[in-house]
């Protein structure tokens, strides 16, 4: 198995983001296609991007001059697939720390997390 | 279904059921209830045909037998194989899809509600795993190839990334709902925030405007555990929180206690100093994928946990509690004079 190159928090955060944020644009639009949603519209709604409405949108950041430097994420023949952290732009990619920040609490929980 | 009113926090709804394999809860404000649980419905269905290891009828099971093979996947295969690659190569591959072969060499080769908890010893001939590199993805082809003899499991990334999906969607549909409303001139009172909680056996995440407080979290280490059980209770504001642990999902064969997460080094049961670890993260892929480092890893997945920021939580396998990267600490609670 080969190492993968040393990178920042931010660096693989910000990775990990983008393409959950593609991800998730690509499959709900899909779902609209099946009728469960009322329209594209609806993506731009909290954490959610609408550069990501379809598949392309990642082989097209790793192909459009701006994506050099990252390491193929798979073995792949495909460079395509080589989705590129340097293509990263604008607020979609951005991670929003701020989001997840931990408070003390108490009452009853509206969920528990916990093994499963 | 159960519904209920969770106490104190008006307009806050909440639905449970099982799914997966697993307990679902959804809470939310702002939008129907009703609603939201058929739209995550549907996409809990949608990724249970498609990545489920335990259906024979399963394009991820289809996929697996194909090993060696180029072949055509759907996008929401694509998109949940990337996901578990990119978990993979963030944690130098300690949290890595190509673990199918070893949870079957380990036993766990139905879904986990039909394992027998204890059953005869089994003879084990442990292998690192082929790793992720061994897999090939095309984007523009819509193709994935498995190494021969490779067999990918989902299950580390997949249902956090779902429980992010669903949370997702249901804001989504909660917002196409109210502009359809809006067009065809009904009245409504849909300037209301709309905030969604999405738990897939304890995998949270959220979305939209929290309620009064944030989102209210109990931490255990059985997703199963009453909500309002004695314990630690956090909030956020957004984001998510996922755990991972050794202590659930376990079962034996043998003298062998077996549990669900494996080192990809050694292809068994991950030893780990930590059986449960709780992170918050922007996402729930993210958080989750952090917190099954920190027990899969080893002392480097420990130090990305560390390096990460992200606070976190972890139980040592003896118990000791410790709180990193913020993490508030009850202890350090001062109530204020009267």
């Amino acid at each position: 198995m080969q190492p993968a190159p040393d990178r920042s928090p931010a660096e693989r955060d910000r990775a990990v983001d983008r393409v959950r944020r593609l991800t998730i644009g690509s499959t709900i639009a899909g779902m609209v296609g099946l009728g469960a949603f009322g329209g594209l519209a609806a993506l731009s709604d909290s954490g959610m991007s609408t550069d990501g409405v379809t598949t392309a949108a990642i082989s097209d950041a790793s192909s459009g001059g701006a994506a050099t430097t990252a390491p193929a994420p798979t073995a792949s023949t495909d460079q395509s697939a080589t989705t590129d952290d340097s293509a990263t732009s604008g607020s979609a990619a951005t991670t929003d720390d701020s989001s997840s920040a931990v408070t003390q609490s108490s009452g009853t929980a509206h969920a528990t997390s916990g093994g499963s | 279904m159960s519904v209920d009113a969770t106490a104190a926090v008006p307009e806050v709804r909440a639905a449970a059921w099982s799914a997966l394999g697993t307990g679902v809860r959804i809470v939310v404000h702002g939008t129907a209830l009703d609603a939201a649980r058929g739209v995550v419905e549907e996409l809990l269905d949608r990724v249970d045909r498609t990545y489920s290891r335990f259906r024979p009828d399963s394009e991820l099971v289809a996929l697996n037998a194909r090993a060696g093979e180029t072949v055509a996947a759907s996008p929401l295969l694509l998109d949940a194989i990337e996901i578990a690659l990119w978990a993979a190569r963030d944690t130098n591959g300690a949290v890595d899809p190509t673990v199918g072969r070893a949870m079957r060499a380990i036993g766990y080769d139905i879904d986990f509600r039909q394992l027998p908890a204890d059953a005869g010893s089994l003879e084990i001939r442990l292998e690192p795993i082929p790793g992720w590199q061994s897999v090939e993805l095309s984007r523009t082809r819509g193709t994935v190839r498995l190494a021969p003899g490779v067999e990918l499991d989902l299950g580390s990334t997949g249902k956090a990334w779902a429980a992010d999906l669903a949370a997702a969607a249901v804001a989504a549909d909660a917002r196409a709902r109210r502009g359809g409303a809006s067009r065809a001139g009904r009245a409504s009172a849909d300037d209301r925030p709309v905030g969604v909680l999405v738990s897939l056996g304890g995998d949270i995440a959220t979305t939209g405007t929290p309620p009064d407080g944030g989102w209210r979290i109990l931490i255990a280490e059985d997703s199963e555990t009453p909500l309002d059980a004695l314990g630690e209770t956090v909030a956020i504001a957004g984001g998510a929180i996922a755990t991972s642990s050794t202590t659930v999902r376990r079962w034996r064969r043998g003298e062998t206690a077996i549990h669900h997460l494996v080192d990809p080094r050694t292809g068994a049961p991950a030893s780990s100093p930590w059986r449960t670890v709780t992170v918050a993260a922007p996402s729930c892929v993210l958080a989750n994928t952090v917190a099954t480092d920190a027990i899969t890893g080893g002392s480097a997945g420990f130090e990305r946990l560390l390096a990460s920021g992200r606070p976190a939580r972890l139980v040592a396998t003896e118990g000791t509690i410790h709180r990193l990267n913020g993490w508030p600490d009850p202890a350090a609670v001062v109530e204020p004079l009267a």
